[in-house]
């Protein structure tokens, strides 16, 4: 319902374009600037201050021939299907919660899943790396005193390279932190009564009626998250850093491409080269939006 | 008899499921609020049971550690909402009210950046603030951090201004208000709901921000709560108790906040939620 | 039933009015103490720079305890000390976990606005790049130290070790001065000690070492308890590095004597690769380091190859640990934290008389190392004067005692110092060799984690002939060396090429008509230390070919050394 201003009317309305100004001039400052310049930036050997060498494609050749970059994006390969699973909990205590009869209980339980979501991303990420801990840590704890390792044994999760990758996907359990239960709470008081009663009608059992009914019918949202979930993901190294350190875990073996970038240009001094990453980053997300956009039909 | 029975079997499940998710999603919780009261002896040796004497001095020395960077952190992530959603309410109604020539190719601008993984800027942003001479300034956070939520704020807010019916746009038009009557005076109070979400997303958002207060800020007096945890937990003779009490103090600001904005904010979710 | 909604409502209006104004408030007391912080920290002060209090930062990533009340006691005798000269000052400490320490210097140093007094890591572009050059202040008497023993001594000599360890040897510059100095010690559990050796004697040699531990691993088979002789941090592998490097010192040593080349008793590193090559040096001396750690290494910790230091101190402090060398920065945790007696020892050495008093060569000189903690004045800072003079009072002889010594029970720089009470066991050893020795089986971070990595499988798999595994193992990494030396002496080309430039520029400055005296007779001595620098660069550039090409007769000579000694079985 917006008012077509043509370009005739223009002069009588042309102080309306300073309302886009501003955030325009942000954006443009703060996002597609620094993207000119990171892109530019590729064909340097720069350490981030004054020294800059032109040094061509060397950082691109670099970067695909480099086999921690690659083992990088299988790590994070990992991860997205790993989250994909992880989807699982918080759908299932969306569906079950939206089944609990008892209306305060109902409330009660709403609240509850509210809280995770306030407390600080931080607080949350480093209770778990207290879970780890290999001396003091709870996990440890646990199965000392189930017997199940000695009193002077301990189990290195986030030092041993076999074990770092899964204490990484486990952490967090049971992964009802984020919007998603809410979200999906809300998508399923959508659906009206009437569908319910056809389905008890024609004897449909919960099950059923879950996979039928439920799972089709809140799948906008199921999808928005996933999307929004395998981006983050595949940006997202923040957990990572703070379970091991930009070391990326023993011999480096949970790192993921936003880390990699993290080291190579604020630790080593390769800002160009991270730059170079960066760009892989971006193309490699264009690649899955294009794909996204194509094979998978959004409805609005 | 036997639909009841069943039934009640079937609610004790979901019951029953639900206390368990609950049961692991507050155990961290749980244990960090009882090791807060610990000192390192009594720690090792019971991690899991409260127990007396309560050292509730690991609150003060929680504090000292972290105290100031709430405020910090308060600063930062109050101007950062206000600044953002001021902006952003500017754009998203000259993208909603008027289709002036370019529109659609300025949208776009905006668009694209939904798409483009934020973590590939990270080296160019820290030329940014560093050549701005921002460095070391809370207003590197701001700054990034409105700039930042333009993209996604823009697009929610235009959606829920489209919906605004045109007769009371018109209707003040006539009175003789301009555009910043229009969006005083009609905009904000009807997409109050929507602002109220964005809003206390940017702030969850940027109080969890890490990164940013990582490379821009070098004092210790100007970190930000999140990076501020991190160095907590990097100290040389680990406090526990200290440190659990630390966390305990760094999750009370928004639990608080919330308490008073949950109403808005789940009405804002399912609204916002809704409209996909 | 309307009453009772409007009631609600107004009652929810009302709970998030005062939600409002509660943000509200919250929000204008964060904005008060931004601001406030803000102005104590002085940055960017343009309206009135005079009255306002200069304000320089130090930084730093000692966490340990007591640090850094030791530095807030200088702090304030520092701004004291300078109140009374009519100056006011105003000095903060940023502590940085050592975790995120090299990203944060990296970035602070780039950004422009970066601290002014810093703890330097040991990149030497960087030193170079952003921090003030020092030597024409270390040549002149530190200014706090009247009234001190030190008063008229040059500042560089009030060093134990005469800064040879803020070197920065490709520059031939002193970046930085370091504030505490560390030795490693042995930390001993002497209740458990008593309780399986029957005494408190606490082992003085090497082979003494090897049967207590031997005792105290029957003695844990007795109570049916595991207990670890030797308890070893491996992550890093700087325990293993640094009881390799002891032996090898305590074994070869007399080679500064008789290789050096000027007679002033030490040789350059890159010249023991070239000795080596020309066959100067005896291959089963120089292994015989391995065979000791392959004795003594039978006793150290199940896994020692990835624990870290939290995990091998939480076993020490649960008594399940005897030995524990560890550096003296953890002296005072280390004694304060435990239930039982700890006795901190110096490392047991060889012993002149016993096993091995054929190839025993000397005792280490511990004053020639271990001074860390460089702090370097940056030159974006804005107040250069003042931070030289913070570190100059840091490093005087009163000071750096109190600090150190006093605050935080660690052993001072300053020389001259009386090491008292808890201290006397840090007290320097006084060896015969002044300085370390390169061990020629690996140069840089990549050989030498691989060499180490030798030794450590060499503990963990105990194989018969351990000499003779190493050497095979050092055969191998051949090609990483000549990598390395490679990769050094490109760097140094590359230097050199700069330092062309940089003389070029210096020689065209002084001919300029223009120049006071003063800034003539600056370029002269710039000119001169350019030359220098230039010599020491060329010299370094050609020992690091020399030893490239002696790499093969290396080679050759181990393999040698292998094929003679593969059929003997120790």
């Amino acid at each position: 319902m917006a008012t077509e201003i043509s370009v005739k009317k223009l002069r009588f309305y042309w102080g309306i374009y300073a309302l886009v100004l501003i955030p325009l001039a942000l954006v443009l400052l703060f996002n597609y600037y620094p993207i000119f310049n990171g892109f530019i930036h590729i064909f340097y050997q720069w350490d981030g201050d004054a020294v800059e060498e032109f040094t061509g494609l060397e950082n691109l050749k670099n970067v695909l021939t480099d086999i921690q970059v690659w083992k990088s994006f299988l790590v994070v390969s990992i991860f997205v299907v790993s989250n994909l699973f992880k989807m699982i909990i918080p759908i299932t205590a969306a569906v079950v919660l939206h089944h609990v009869i008892n209306n305060r209980a109902n409330y009660v339980y709403r609240v509850m899943f509210v809280i995770p979501m306030v407390i600080p991303s931080m607080v949350g990420l480093l209770l778990w790396k207290y879970f780890y801990e290999p001396n003091q840590g709870i996990l440890n704890g646990i199965l000392r005193s189930l017997g199940v390792i000695s009193d002077t044994d301990t189990i290195l999760w986030l030092s041993d390279k076999m074990l770092t990758i899964p204490s990484l996907v486990f952490a967090g359990f049971p992964y009802v932190g984020a919007f998603g239960v809410l979200i999906y709470l809300a998508g399923l008081q959508n659906i009206p009564e009437e569908v319910y009663e056809a389905a008890r009608v024609d004897g449909a059992s919960p099950l059923r009626i879950f996979f039928s009914i439920e799972l089709p019918l809140i799948m906008t949202q199921v999808r928005i998250n996933l999307i929004l979930m395998i981006i983050q993901t595949i940006q997202g190294w923040q957990n990572v850093y703070l379970y091991v350190g930009d070391s990326g875990g023993p011999d480096g073996v949970a790192t993921v491409p936003g880390l990699l970038i993290f080291r190579e240009a604020f630790r080593h001094g390769l800002f160009g080269y991270g730059c170079a990453i960066g760009f892989l980053i971006f193309l490699i997300t264009l690649l899955l939006t294009f794909i996204n956009n194509k094979f998978v039909r959004t409805e609005k | 008899m036997k639909y009841k029975t069943k039934q009640k079997i079937c609610e004790f499940w979901k019951h029953l499921f639900l206390w368990s998710v609950f049961f692991f999603t507050f155990m961290p919780l749980y244990l960090m609020l009882n090791i807060s009261l610990k000192d390192n002896e009594q720690f090792a040796r019971n991690p899991w049971f409260p127990e007396a004497p309560f050292h509730w001095e690991n609150y003060v020395v929680g504090w000292q550690h972290i105290g100031d960077k709430i405020f910090n952190t308060t600063f930062v992530a109050f101007t950062t909402v206000v600044l953002s959603l001021g902006i952003a309410v500017l754009g998203a109604f000259f993208f909603a009210r008027y289709k002036m020539p370019g529109s659609k190719f300025l949208f776009a601008v905006f668009m694209v950046l939904m798409m483009y993984p934020g973590v590939a800027n990270m080296v160019p942003v820290f030329k940014l603030i560093t050549s701005l001479g921002l460095y070391n300034s809370h207003w590197a956070l701001i700054l990034s951090g409105v700039a930042a939520g333009q993209a996604m704020a823009i697009y929610v807010l235009r959606n829920f201004i489209e919906d605004i019916p045109k007769d009371l746009f018109d209707a003040v038009e006539i009175d003789g208000g301009r555009v910043w009557h229009q969006i005083w005076h009609i905009v904000i109070p009807m997409s109050m709901p929507i602002i109220g979400t964005l809003a206390i997303l940017k702030i969850i958002g940027s109080w969890n921000n890490f990164v940013g207060p990582l490379l821009y800020i070098r004092d210790a007096n100007r970190q930000m709560l999140s990076v501020a945890l991190l160095y907590m937990d990097g100290e040389y003779t680990k406090q526990w108790g200290e440190l659990m009490a630390g966390y305990t103090i760094a999750s009370l600001p928004l639990i608080v906040l919330f308490l008073f904005c949950m109403r808005l904010f789940v009405k804002g979710l399912t609204a916002g939620a809704v409209k996909g | 039933m309307k009453e009772k909604n409007t009631d609600n409502n107004r009652r929810k209006k009302i709970i998030s009015a005062l939600g409002g104004i509660l943000a509200l408030t919250f929000y204008i007391i964060s904005c008060f103490v931004v601001a406030h912080n803000n102005s104590v920290a002085g940055s960017k002060n343009k309206k009135s720079p005079e009255s306002a209090a200069k304000t320089i930062t130090i930084a730093h990533w000692q966490l340990e305890d007591g640090f850094r009340e030791g530095i807030d006691y200088a702090i304030k005798e520092f701004e004291k000390l300078k109140a009374e000269q009519g100056e006011r000052v105003k000095v903060i400490q940023n502590a940085i976990p050592s975790r995120g320490y090299s990203q944060w210097y990296i970035t602070q140093l780039i950004s422009g606005n970066p601290a002014d007094v810093i703890e330097l890591t040991p990149s030497p572009e960087i030193q170079s790049r952003y921090f003030m050059p020092l030597s024409e202040h270390i040549v002149k008497p530190n200014p706090f130290n009247k009234g001190t023993p030190c008063e008229k001594i040059a500042w560089k000599d009030t060093f134990t070790d005469g800064m040879d360890g803020a070197l920065n040897p490709i520059f031939a510059e002193y970046f930085g001065a370091g504030i505490f100095r560390h030795c490693q010690r042995v930390y001993v559990n002497l209740d458990l000690l008593k309780a399986a050796t029957g005494s408190e004697k606490t082992p003085e040699t090497l082979e003494e070492w090897i049967e207590c531990c031997k005792k105290i691993e029957e003695y844990g088979q007795k109570i049916n308890k595991p207990l670890i002789p030797i308890g070893v941090r491996g992550i890093g592998k700087t325990t293993v590095g640094m009881f390799f490097s002891r032996y090898f010192a305590q074994t070869n040593n007399h080679y500064n004597d008789t290789l050096s080349l000027f007679g002033d008793a030490r040789i350059p590193n890159l010249e023991m690769f070239s000795a080596f090559g020309e066959g100067k040096l005896d291959i089963d001396r120089m292994l015989a380091p391995v065979e000791m750690m392959h004795e003594i290494g039978k006793y150290f910790s199940e896994g020692f190859t990835t624990t870290d230091s939290q995990q091998t101190k939480f076993l020490f402090f649960t008594g399940n640990v005897c030995f524990f060398p560890e550096g003296t920065w953890d002296a005072w945790s280390m004694v304060n934290n435990t239930p039982f007696k700890v006795k901190i020892i110096p490392m047991p050495s060889i012993s002149p008389t016993g096993k091995y008093k054929n190839i025993y060569s000397g005792r280490i000189y511990e004053n020639a190392f271990g001074v860390s903690g460089k702090f370097g004045i940056t030159k974006a800072s804005r107040h250069p004067e003042l931070a030289l003079e913070f570190l100059q009072f840091l490093t005087s002889w009163k000071i750096n005692q109190k600090t150190m010594m006093e605050f935080c029970k660690w052993p001072a720089v300053v020389i001259n110092t009386e090491y008292t009470g808890f201290l006397e066991a840090m007290k320097p050893e006084i060896g015969d060799s002044k300085s370390s020795l390169q061990c020629p089986f690996f140069f840089n971070e990549k050989s030498r984690m691989k060499a180490l990595e030798s030794i450590e499988r060499i503990i963990t798999e105990q194989p018969e002939n351990a000499k003779v595994t190493f050497a095979k193992d050092v055969v191998k990494n051949v090609p990483i060396l000549k990598d390395e030396f490679e990769n050094v002496s490109s760097d140094y080309e590359r230097q050199l090429f700069d330092m062309e430039g940089n003389r070029t520029t210096i020689a065209c400055n002084i001919l300029r008509s223009d120049l006071s005296d003063a800034a003539r007779k600056n370029q002269n001595i710039r000119a001169l230390i350019a030359i220098e620098n230039t010599i020491a660069r060329e010299l370094e550039r050609r020992r690091t070919i020399a030893a490239y090409n002696s790499m093969d007769k290396i080679k050759e000579q181990l393999e040698d050394y292998i094929s003679n000694n593969e059929e003997s079985v120790e």
